[in-house]
């Protein structure tokens, strides 16, 4: 019995010497560990910290700099009297260049480089302007902008936007629809209750000119004029509604004012050789499924003056384009008309397009086009449009 | 000369009441202000196809995208405060995901953040693309009451496109993680696909 009550007071007693020494040694061993690992951890974090704040320093400096644009590659075959002839071209190569600072203050500026039958490049510069962001609802825009009258021209024209290889008849330069101005113009959007936003544009700018023959008016001329050859500014603008739930998009474009007179016989920009000048426009597009419709109408009225008599220019088009659900394939037709004084023009396209990406766009086409001395061809076009 | 001063005073009062009228946007500190991504998604998807096929957020980076939709809020005569929204929209949808690591302990990943039934979330964030009635108001978004279509997956495949996005093949655009709205958790989603599977 003794024996047992001896061994059992030398097993406590070690338990107990064990257990001091553990006391005395081990805990402050395990704290020193687990306040270095905490401060490893905190250098961890700390470094993880400096890298993101490192990450973020690109995504919003206070000013940016942004390139976009678009461009395409082309193939035409024409038929012509003694058959058909066919080219491969190279369209427009168009950047866009934008300055930023913060949400006040945008530059931007789009430039054109073309390349002739010849191979010679040619540069023009389609847009330029500084726009001032005064606050959620106006934007003011100065410089050379794309006209705000009508919608194809501010809107659809980008090869990577029209969904045919070629713009309806009066669209393009020296059409009924103006292409450009130089001015100042104020634009923006508002909302009329929930279930319309309504867009505005208004602008003053150097204006029109009437590219004559002799003493007749042949073509509208609305580049965006560098100065102003008639000293008599215009004014105009377009008003927008887009019915959201409906998705229907209606516009109203109109503007006045003075069309110098280039060529002819009076030269330019000398006293007398200015006329009135008037546009109307109005527009439409209408989203249903997978259709889209578009069209518009405009008109521009050269005055008369002295012997020399009014002329109008007006062009039109309805395209209606339908993507197949679920695939990349888009059928699209288009007919489009433009009547000057020296003639009419008709043009009717349909095609198929390839959608690779939103903005990566495959096209082909057959173009019948027709005007008052039966001397237009018809086309089959193909092109490649990329918007970047 | 007459005219001249004419001209420039009218011009000098017209700038004048422009800058008067315009009010401060840019802060001293973040910027662009965030909007709000829920009804971004929506003003994308009613505004952006318009004009052009839609593009997708994946197509450029945040930076880019800032420039970008400042250019289309002068070209489509945006408000301000839809340009932020679908800012951040955008800028919510083209984060590729990363798995979190997250210790075995920690259910913060998995346990909704929020007090909102599934619901409210699909109100807030799905609805803008799939629509109230679940067959779509996009082009692209799948008729969610079609009984071969799109919920007939199982729970694991929807619950990977709810968290990841989802790219159907033909499809114009692509479904951005957690529908664009990176502040949802694992659990919000969970409440989603539940609500889904009730409702449609």
């Amino acid at each position: 019995m003794s024996i047992f009550k001896h061994a059992l007071r030398r097993s406590l007693l070690s338990i107990a010497i064990s257990g001091t020494i553990a006391g005395t040694f081990s805990t402050p061993l395990l704290a020193n560990s687990t306040n270095q690992e905490i401060e490893a951890l905190w250098q961890t974090v700390e470094q993880l910290q400096q890298k993101i704040a490192e990450a973020e320093e690109w995504k919003a400096p206070n000013t940016l700099i942004h390139l976009a644009g678009y461009a395409d590659i082309n193939y035409v075959n024409v038929d012509t009297v003694n058959g058909s002839e066919s080219s491969f071209s190279t369209g427009t190569f168009a950047p866009i260049f934008h300055y930023q600072v913060m949400d006040r203050v945008m530059l931007g500026a789009e430039l054109a480089f073309t390349l002739d039958e010849n191979g010679a490049t040619a540069t023009e510069m389609e847009y330029f302007s500084i726009d001032y962001f005064m606050n959620d609802y106006a934007t003011l825009v100065m410089g050379k902008f794309i006209s705000p009258l009508g919608q194809f021209r501010q809107n659809i024209h980008p090869t990577w936007i029209n969904k045919l290889p070629s713009a309806p008849q009066g669209f393009g330069h020296g059409g009924a629809a103006p292409i450009a101005e130089i001015g100042m113009q104020v634009r923006g959007g508002f909302k009329i209750g929930s279930s319309i936003n309504a867009n505005y544009a208004t602008y003053i700018g150097n204006g029109v000119a009437a590219e004559m023959n002799g003493d007749d008016v042949e073509e509208a001329h609305s580049p965006g004029f560098n100065e102003d050859v008639d000293g008599a500014k215009n004014v105009g603008g377009r008003f927008g509604m887009y019915m959201i739930d409906s998705k229907l998009d209606l516009g109203l474009s109109w503007a006045t004012g003075k069309a110098g007179e280039i060529g002819g016989t009076n030269g330019v920009g000398q006293n007398g050789t200015k006329r009135d000048w008037d546009f109307i426009g109005t527009d439409f597009t209408w989203r249903l499924g997978g259709f889209d419709v578009r069209g518009e109408y405009v008109k521009q009225t050269y005055g008369a003056r002295g012997a020399s008599a009014e002329a109008n220019f007006d062009a039109h088009y309805v395209q209606v384009a339908y993507r197949f659900p679920a695939t990349k394939w888009e059928v699209v037709a288009r007919t489009s008309q433009n009547n000057s004084p020296e003639d009419t023009k008709d043009r009717v396209t349909a095609g198929v397009n390839y959608i690779f990406t939103s903005s990566v766009i495959a096209k082909l086409a057959y173009e019948s086009n027709d005007n008052n001395a039966n001397t237009a061809n018809d086309r089959i076009l193909a092109q490649m449009a990329y918007g970047f | 000369m007459k005219n001249l001063i004419k001209s420039t005073a009218a011009l000098i009062a017209t700038a004048g009441l422009l800058l008067i009228s315009s009010t401060a946007i840019a802060t001293d500190g973040e910027w662009p202000p965030k909007g709000d991504a829920a009804k971004g998604a929506k003003a994308w998807a009613d505004n952006c196809g318009r004009c052009h096929n839609i593009r997708e957020s994946k197509e450029l980076r945040d930076d880019q995208w800032i420039s970008t939709m400042f250019h289309m809020r002068v070209r489509a005569g945006l408000t301000g405060q839809d340009t932020r929204d679908i800012l951040s929209f955008l800028q919510a949808s083209n984060n590729t995901p990363v798995k979190p690591l997250v210790r075995n302990s920690s259910k913060a990943n998995i346990i909704a953040t929020k007090g909102l039934t599934g619901q409210d979330i699909y109100t807030q964030t799905c609805i803008a693309c799939h629509g109230g009635d679940g067959k779509g108001t996009v082009p692209g978004a799948p008729n969610l009451t079609d009984k071969h279509g799109r919920l007939s997956k199982t729970d694991d495949e929807l619950m990977d496109s709810l968290v990841n996005g989802l790219q159907s093949p033909g499809s114009p655009m692509a479904m951005p993680a957690k529908g664009g709205n990176s502040e949802l958790a694992v659990g919000d989603l969970k409440k989603v696909l539940e609500y889904l599977r009730n409702t449609f």
